[in-house]
């Protein structure tokens, strides 16, 4: 392995190594550092609960809830809870689409296509939210159960591509 | 119309197939699991994890290709590994070889790994992380000054002074937390 060298002129003979570069573009430390001197990284790392980042994710996972709990309520005419769940998901899907525009536009390349899972994920995100919309708009038409089964499925398969 | 969503459907399932296809796993196992694979495979790897984090931190296999890693771990290589000389026994040699080939960005279905792989040319053999073009990208953004002008960085050789949860693999923006500076996202 890389060479270590034993620091003997400190009482805790702590260890120094070159830092090998595997990582390192042309910013080469210039000298031997001793790993005590740079401050140990957090070791309880805990997550951030809420950031502007994850709301993305939670109103993606919310639209996609509450179009489930409207697929399962029962079908009926007027403010019905099937009613009130599917504009919920939509007006989560939606939100969930504009966060993502603003908070992850940069892991957009669309040079790559559909290689890029980040692409395909805002493909069918966007396609999902506007099978909700579409669903919310056109019932009780027959159609609008199509809508919104694709809705779903496509957001279920945005949200599994970055899992 | 119920036919037409059914066909929507499995249209859906075989765009996504070939996006998140790789070798060591099912794509039906892959759909049906809850298990997170946003980031990169953590190391789970007790040789690898001591050989090669008793110097640096333990980089994980899925930041490179495989063609990368067969590059850099070959004997000769290693004899010069860096400006280092990290030579290893065969047998031990040939374990970390296996294990990072094994576990490469090409055959990791994690979602940061197939970024890498997404922004590689084909013929592209980058045998440093920060020449591979997506995490070049995802490290454009941020001022020198609190990574060479910075003493508790100086490099970005060391993932986990800002990544605080880079030794699970562990990469996304809210897990920066850039000492002196404090967290990268709000």
């Amino acid at each position: 392995m890389a060479e270590e060298i034993q620091n003997k002129s400190d009482p805790h003979n702590r260890l120094i190594y070159k830092p090998l570069l595997l990582a390192s573009a042309d910013d080469v430390m210039g000298n031997d550092k001793k790993v005590s001197d740079i401050e140990e990284p957090n070791m309880k790392y805990e997550e951030r609960f809420f950031t502007l980042n994850n709301s993305h994710k939670y109103l993606g996972l919310g639209s996609l809830g509450l179009a489930t709990l409207a697929i399962l309520s029962p079908k009926q005419d007027g403010n019905s809870a099937h009613h009130q769940f599917a504009i919920g998901a939509a007006i989560l899907g939606v939100s969930a689409v504009a966060t993502g525009f603003a908070f992850h536009l940069n892991d957009i390349v669309l040079s790559k296509g559909f290689k890029d899972p980040d692409n395909l994920h805002m493909a069918l995100g966007v396609l999902g939210s506007l099978g909700y919309v579409l669903a919310v708009n056109g019932a009780p038409d027959s159609m609008h159960a199509t809508y919104g089964t694709v809705g779903i499925a496509s957001m279920l398969f945005a949200i599994k591509l970055t899992w | 119309m119920k036919i037409l969503s059914i066909i929507l459907i499995i249209l859906a399932t075989v765009s996504v197939a070939p996006v998140v296809s790789a070798d060591n796993e099912s794509f039906s196992s892959w759909l049906f699991s809850f298990e997170r694979k946003k980031e990169v495979a953590a190391v789970k790897d007790d040789v690898y994890q001591e050989e090669c984090g008793s110097c640096h931190f333990p980089y994980q296999p899925g930041l490179l290709p495989e063609r990368s890693w067969k590059k850099l771990l070959s004997a000769s290589a290693l004899e010069n590994h860096f400006k280092e000389n990290a030579e290893l026994d065969e047998e031990t040699r040939l374990h970390i070889e296996d294990y990072a080939v094994g576990n490469s960005a090409d055959k990791s279905r994690y979602k940061r790994s197939r970024k890498i792989m997404t922004s590689l040319e084909t013929d592209a053999t980058p045998l440093r992380i920060t020449a591979v073009p997506y995490i070049k990208s995802k490290h454009e953004e941020i001022p020198e000054k609190l990574i060479k002008g910075n003493d508790k960085v100086k490099s970005l050789s060391f993932c986990d002074r800002c990544h605080q949860d880079a030794v699970n693999g562990n990469f996304d923006d809210d897990s920066v937390k850039i000492p002196g500076h404090g967290n990268w996202t709000w």
